[in-house]
């Protein structure tokens, strides 16, 4: 039984199909028509979920799974309004119309999509937002029972919730609904400190560190009241959400002491500091929500998605607490995921069939759920453009990379099936080498040509994490923020606060510069054997040459790019960018061999800021 | 080299058809859109309008055919005037629907003490709030927007619809309560223009209008006058209807009571023809069509500007009534809402512009001069009895415009041998003078009796006929 799960209409739209319980693919849009966070309906990732399912023409899908309900939604929207009015017109007139014209008619539209590519579709089944996010968190998780905690910026009426799953059933038994949510406090800083909304989060998250918590009072006197479950109650006042088209408003402004930063105009102490009230803040209501999970749960094992999940940090924090035996958090925790959570829901929940747990196992194969692309193919855009290329075997491939890597060049890599989530996993990634003192500078200024004080993030065997990190556990979907180990940290000299974002930035941390954050804490990503065998392979051919086990992996793109998905993507980017070496499968392109590349666009119009 | 690579193997995942809007149908939209243009201006024979729109589309056909950068500048300025367009009507259309509605349902949730947002309780112990989806789950599964809510009554759209429903209902029936939902109604017709269908009982709010079998504001009348009965038919428009005070506040019934009581013997019956919007043409047409009924005298009445009345052409006029009852008394309210504010978009009346006042007047007088030569061919006794504006009757000051029309009027009747008056200032006296008149035209019930009276005496004054079946002439 096939059942293809969409999430759309909001941000990052995806598809996802499962057959019998098992996740055959999965791919966001933006991947396809290189739309960062496009939300129209996935009209390529169905094509492509179809493909990889093998339906082709006249061929039938048993259920296709949306990730919310819309009309519920409109409802929402509408009491809104009835709550705000007079105020609110401008959302009002903005807002109506998309519903009228299009997200009152997502299932119109996704069975379009079906039809046009000749295959008919089954039942239409709508599970919440907040479920489907629940499902995709637990139904994939390796836990038989667990405690599942979502929380975002708002699906139906749900912004966060608490629900417990065992076997192929999960309750939820716990909501808090809008606007009282966590994630929109969260979008409100984002957009106070300067950055977009539903795509800045990780930007304002990754700035937090060069701030001093100092507004975290005056936040909790005045934005919010947070109980001791974990529960928050958003002061309306001060939030422009609810009849605007804003996030904030002018009392905002005047409690913190100004109107919100222009965009790319320079970061003041002010945005770090509120970058890191709002992490303290967010971290506590995390803790807070996950003690109270495990209070009416009573489950050992924890499982988060929505998009605050994606805010590693706290989840780091909620490991270090050690409130759970385990965690396990959706790779695509935002709504992508949900495409996945909605298809898996019908299946075990709508359906009733049962759910197999292999301990110690997820069944997201490590989040390479996308499309990949065989040696002919490859072989044949490499012809076809007269591109110069070697192509290495194995052994010879991870040789040649590795000494390329020790050298401190920065290699581009597209293998394998692309990651479904936001972070690049391995499979189309941009690999360096961490040990070098200017490698975070080179590749935030010449690489992806974004904001010089945003980390990067490592990828380490699994087998030597505990080297590295303080942390133990397996961390594959880079989800978990954990501590360098003491003795690889170089001390603080005291004067970082006075220095300017740059200088800090420049200034060596420990023996691993590149993915040491100011705070000595970095985002892991354990590399095993069994996920990953040729990144795996590679970290170990590095470590012979080194002696190190780690690299510094960041997504294959440039700022506001989706991460590219074909070879012709890679290519692309590659040619745009500092990167020296080009990796596609088995075949490596070097820099210095290819032709002059001449853009006939600016691309970086193009793709706009994010 | 630039970055227009060959790829023959990815760019089934690339392309955009099926994208809704997308390139798979704006070839279509892209013609049909100006082809309908053009055949509308085509249509509506604006040539040169539509050469210069088959101009533009075809410019645009081959900008957009040449060049590919063009072609995206192109359709991203027709998507961004699209857009604006949009964002334009949805403006005008929704803005009505958020301040009445919305406004009203929060005023209502207020009222009820809801806080459907939990924007009020801040103290709450917690903010969880329970969750019931063991319902949720597969019962509503398959809905786009069923939840538990529904099940539980909660559900935010049926309430509003239900009192949206209610509202309406109460609205209907107060309305129906009040008066409205049965107009007067009126037959066209092309001799008389219009006048109000036989055999009417209408209900106004504080008042009733009867209309008898000769569309008259007066009891049911015989097809033949009987032995020692006396008729006087009156002719004129709304200040004779009256429709503001009742069927027995009007000043024809109260001059018949008075006329009745003063009678030596014979009935006097008192025959109310008067209409709304109705001039000399109308007056004319009407005995024209049904004749005077018999009446040994014709009191030609109304103010001097009836002159003006065209017969036809007065359906733009707000008292033009209805052919047809509405199915609702809301249909009504909106009509007259509407005739109110097309009347204030559509301003002066043809007739009221420039030299056609003129002409109109002329026309006016003349035909009064017809109506009194025809009526007195009927055997009826002619006395015209006109008034000027409202505020030359209470004294304010002497309203020149009627007076001159008025002695032309006059003088052309003088020959026929008819007595004309237009009332001097006869309620400069009378006291509260706010209570005359209803509005800037129409009597009151103060109004109806003063002038029953003023009527009685020039009556009695300038009909011979009626000081001869009167006891005290």
């Amino acid at each position: 039984m096939t059942i293809l799960g969409v999430s759309a209409l909001y941000h990052d739209s995806a598809a996802a199909l499962i057959r019998d319980g098992q996740i055959l693919a999965a791919a966001q849009e933006e991947r396809f028509s290189r739309k960062k966070h496009d939300s129209r309906v996935p009209v390529n990732a169905i094509r492509y979920c179809l493909e990889a399912g093998a339906i082709e023409r006249r061929g039938r899908l048993d259920a296709v799974a949306f990730y919310d309900k819309p009309i519920t939604k409109f409802t929402r929207l509408l009491t809104t309004f009835c709550a705000t009015a007079p105020r609110g017109f401008k959302a009002f007139a903005m807002g109506v119309p998309a519903w009228v014209k299009e997200k009152g008619w997502v299932s119109l539209a996704i069975e379009r999509v079906l039809h046009q590519a000749g295959v008919r579709a089954g039942e239409f089944y709508f599970p919440e937002h907040h479920i489907s996010h629940a499902a995709s968190a637990f139904f994939p998780s390796p836990f038989q029972e667990a405690a599942v905690l979502t929380a975002d910026g708002v699906g139906e009426w749900t912004c966060s919730s608490i629900s417990v799953g065992e076997g192929n059933q999960i309750r939820m038994l716990t909501e808090q609904r809008f606007p009282h949510s966590l994630g929109l406090l969260y979008s409100a800083f984002t957009y106070f400190t300067g950055f977009k909304v539903n795509s800045g989060e990780y930007k304002l998250m990754g700035l937090a560190p060069y701030g001093t918590p100092k507004y975290v009072d005056t936040i909790k006197q005045n934005l919010l009241q947070i109980r001791e479950d974990g529960s928050i109650w958003l002061n309306p006042r001060y939030f422009g959400y609810l009849d605007g088209l804003t996030m904030t408003n002018e009392l905002f402004d005047k409690l913190f002491g100004g109107p919100p930063r222009r965009p790319e105009s320079e970061i003041t102490r002010r945005e770090m500091d509120l970058a890191a009230s709002i992490q303290v803040v967010t971290e506590e209501i995390m803790l807070k929500m996950a003690r109270y999970a495990r209070a009416v749960t009573g489950k050992p094992f924890l499982c988060l998605a929505g998009g605050v999940a994606l805010n590693c940090v706290a989840n780091g924090k909620i490991l270090a607490e050690r409130l759970f035996d385990d965690l396990w958090i959706q790779p695509a925790a935002g709504d992508a995921g949900g495409a996945i959570g909605a298809a898996l829901y019908v299946w075990h929940q709508g359906l009733g069939r049962p759910r197999t747990v292999v301990p110690g196992k997820d069944s997201m194969y490590g989040a390479a759920l996308g499309p990949s692309y065989s040696r002919e193919q490859i072989k044949a855009f490499l012809d076809d453009n007269a591109l110069p290329h070697r192509e290495l075997a194995d052994s010879q491939r991870e040789a040649f990379l590795a000494k390329a890597l020790a050298e401190g060049q920065v290699l581009g890599v597209c293998q394998g099936r692309m990651e479904f989530g936001p972070r690049a996993l391995g499979y189309r990634s941009i690999l360096a080498d961490a040990r070098s003192q200017k490698m975070q500078s080179y590749l935030n200024l010449s690489t992806k040509f974004r904001e010089s004080f945003r980390p990067f993030a490592p990828i380490v065997l699994r087998e030597d994490v505990a080297d590295y990190f303080e942390v133990v556990q397996e961390s594959p979907y880079m989800l978990l923020v954990a501590g360098l180990k003491q003795e690889r940290r170089l001390p603080r000299r005291g004067d970082e606060e006075s220095l300017s974002l740059t200088e800090w930035v420049n200034r060596p941390r420990s023996d691993l510069p590149a993915i040491t954050h100011i705070d000595y804490s970095a985002r892991v990503q354990t590399v095993d054997r069994e996920r990953n065998p040729r990144l795996h392979a590679l970290l170990t051919e590095f470590k012979r040459l080194t002696g190190c086990s780690v690299l510094v992996n960041t997504s294959f793109n440039v700022r506001s790019e989706p991460i590219v998905c074909t070879p012709e993507d890679a290519y692309a980017c590659f040619m745009r960018t500092g990167i020296d070496v080009l990796v596609l499968e088995d075949f490596i392109l070097l820099k210095k061999d290819q032709p002059t590349w001449v853009e006939t666009e600016n691309w970086q119009e193009e793709f706009g800021l994010d | 080299m630039s970055n227009a690579l060959k790829s023959r193997l990815w760019h089934r995942f690339q392309g955009e058809p099926g994208r809704q809007g997308g390139s798979g149908g704006f070839w279509r939209l892209e013609i049909i859109i100006p082809l309908l243009v053009i055949a509308l201006l085509l249509a509506l024979k604006a040539w040169v309008m539509a050469i210069v729109a088959a101009a533009v589309t075809a410019t645009l056909w081959v900008v957009r055919a040449v060049s590919e950068p063009a072609r995206r500048r192109v359709d991203a300025a027709l998507g961004g005037l699209a857009h604006w367009v949009g964002q334009i009507v949805a403006t005008v259309l929704l803005a009505p629907v958020f301040y009445l509605v919305m406004v009203l349902v929060r005023l209502l949730n207020r009222l009820a003490g809801k806080d459907p947002l939990q924007l009020r309780h801040p103290d709450a112990p917690t903010f969880w709030l329970p969750s019931d989806l063991d319902r949720r789950r597969t019962r509503y599964l398959k809905s786009m927007f069923c939840t538990e809510r529904l099940a539980h009554g909660q559900f935010a759209l049926l309430p509003v619809l239900l009192l949206g429903v209610v509202l309406l209902a109460a609205a209907e029936l107060g309305l129906r309560l009040y008066g409205f939902g049965t107009p007067l109604l009126v037959v066209q017709d092309p001799t008389v223009g219009y006048y109000p269908k036989p055999n009417q009982r209408v209900r106004y709010p504080g008042r009733i209008i009867t209309i008898n079998n000769c569309s008259m504001r007066s009891p049911d009348l015989a097809p033949h006058k009987a032995p020692g009965h006396f008729r006087i038919l009156l002719l004129g428009d709304s200040t004779l209807a009256g429709t503001w005070v009742g069927d027995q506040e009007i000043y024809s019934a109260i001059l018949d009571r008075k006329l009745n009581q003063a009678s030596a013997g014979p009935v006097i019956e008192v025959l109310n023809m008067g209409v709304n919007g109705w001039g000399p043409f109308h007056e004319l047409g009407y005995v024209k069509k049904f004749g005077t009924f018999e009446a040994d005298v014709a009191v030609i009445l109304g103010p001097v500007g009836d002159c003006r009345r065209p017969l036809y052409g007065l359906e733009r006029e707000g008292f033009t009534p209805a052919t047809h009852p509405p199915r609702l008394a809301l249909e009504q309210i909106l009509y007259e809402l509407c005739w109110r504010y097309r009347e204030r978009c559509l301003g002066p009346r043809p007739w009221q512009i420039g030299d056609a006042i003129e002409g109109q007047l002329r026309l006016g007088v003349q035909a009064y001069v017809d109506l009194a030569r025809y009526l007195q061919q009927q055997g009826a006794e002619v006395v015209i009895e006109m008034m000027p504006a409202k505020y030359d009757m209470l004294g304010e000051a002497t309203d020149t415009i009627s007076r001159g029309v008025f002695a032309q009027l006059a003088n052309q009747v003088e020959p026929l041998g008819v007595p004309a008056n237009c009332a001097g200032q006869i309620f400069k006296d009378v006291k509260p003078q706010s209570k005359v008149y209803h509005d800037a035209v129409h009597f009151d019930r103060l109004g109806h009796r003063l002038y029953a009276d003023y009527l009685y005496g020039r009556l009695t004054q300038a009909s011979s006929r009626l000081q001869h079946v009167l006891k005290h002439p």
